[in-house]
């Protein structure tokens, strides 16, 4: 059984960092959230949040809803799978949320620029300090 | 192992059958409308935080700004002395154009329509206009009547702005007021006026504006000669265009 609560105030929370990520410029915190959130759902609410989120990323950030779509599923496999390749769970978030977000920096047609990086830098900052509180395997 | 291998292409298989799924939908025309909606409920929002992050912003723009606040100042004066003295001889000619006007009987005036937007992103420069409002791509965004990008992408409701400094594809026909002419471009930190010929006569201050070209009309205020480079070993001259307002600055702005 699923809590619909719970569910709703995932939603609430991506489209709220959506929606503050797109004055900043990159959707790096959304697409490591939506990764971590669709990796404790089970299937059907996974792909459901998966493609309500990738909606409201597609209808903000100008790009095609299929190529958000790939990239939030790319991101949430490499999230999920990739613990042959690096064991850190943490890592492989930060890897999804970087690259998912240059890839939709890159498709939406703006050029990287390097004051993004400090929001990087801030994005990983929070997501260090907020997992450890979860005890997240880092 | 086995069984991890087994979710994963279970799991990469489901992912394909949504995208294909929602390919199929943007096929369709199912997904645009509800994309259209989105970018029109979240617009008001997103006005809010653009304008939250500008406040925000103020402070650390103060603070840079004042490290040459004594020069902008005299920079700035010397400005509005020049500026008087070309508004008496602007008016003089507009008193004159009238008085021609009323003499030919044409009072129709070809204004080209103006679209008031406002900065819905900093990150990603976009104003909050769109097909909906008549925006085409390529279209002259102004702020304080200086011309500061041009639009790039357009969905419905909104608009990504080429920054002239990110302008590194859409050159700009220009010309300094002295009327040496060139290219305006942007290197993806400085806006250039560059392919100017090497004999031609640059100096610092003098305003840049453009000639006119398909969708960018004449006259309008790109910036000032900031700097002029002139390697010995290049064929052309270049000089570095300053603008006195910024995308980053202006909560609204004006699209031609």
């Amino acid at each position: 059984m699923i809590d619909w609560g719970r569910w709703l105030l995932r939603v609430l929370i991506v489209i709220l960092v959506v929606l503050v990520e797109r004055v900043v410029g990159i959707p790096m915190l959304s697409i490591l959230l939506i990764s971590l959130f669709c990796s404790r759902l089970n299937k059907f609410w996974c792909y459901g949040l998966m493609l309500f989120s990738g909606l409201v990323i597609a209808s903000l950030f100008m790009i095609s809803l299929s190529k958000v779509m790939i990239i939030l599923g790319l991101s949430f496999l490499w999230f999920k799978h990739g613990r042959g390749l690096v064991a850190s769970q943490f890592v492989r978030l930060v890897i999804a949320g970087v690259l998912g977000a240059i890839a939709v920096v890159i498709l939406s047609g703006a050029l990287w620029q390097w004051k993004y990086l400090v929001h990087v830098l801030i994005v990983i900052l929070v997501s260090f300090l907020g997992l450890k509180r979860h005890k997240f395997n880092l | 192992m086995l069984n991890n291998r087994s979710s994963f292409f279970t799991e990469f298989f489901y992912i394909i059958t949504l995208v294909v799924v929602v390919f199929l939908g943007e096929w369709l025309g199912v997904v645009r409308p509800l994309t259209s909606a989105l970018e029109r409920f979240s617009q008001p929002v997103l006005i809010r935080m653009s304008h939250l992050a500008m406040v925000i912003n103020q402070p650390v723009a103060y603070v840079q700004k004042s490290f040459h606040a004594a020069r902008r100042v005299q920079d700035l004066e010397k400005e509005y002395s020049y500026a008087l003295a070309t508004i008496s001889r602007l008016e003089y000619v507009e008193q004159e154009n009238q008085e021609l006007r009323h003499l030919l009987e044409t009072q129709e005036r070809h204004k080209s329509a103006i679209v008031v937007s406002r900065v819905i992103s900093y990150g990603l420069p976009s104003v909050s206009v769109g097909q909906a409002e008549g925006i085409s791509p390529g279209q002259s965004v102004l702020a304080s009547q200086t011309l500061i990008g041009l639009t790039k992408i357009i969905s419905t409701h909104q608009s990504q702005v080429n920054l002239l400094a990110q302008n590194v594809t859409n050159p700009i026909l220009a010309k300094t007021e002295s009327g040496v002419e060139g290219i305006v471009i942007g290197d993806g930190k400085r806006i250039l006026l560059t392919e100017v010929p090497k004999d031609a006569e640059l100096t610092v201050g003098e305003r840049v504006v453009t000639i006119g070209q398909e969708l960018i009309q004449p006259r309008l205020l790109i910036g000032q000669v900031k700097e002029v480079i002139d390697r010995p070993s290049a064929p052309i001259k270049q000089a570095i265009i300053e603008q006195l307002v910024s995308f980053y600055e202006v909560p609204i702005l004006e699209v031609l």
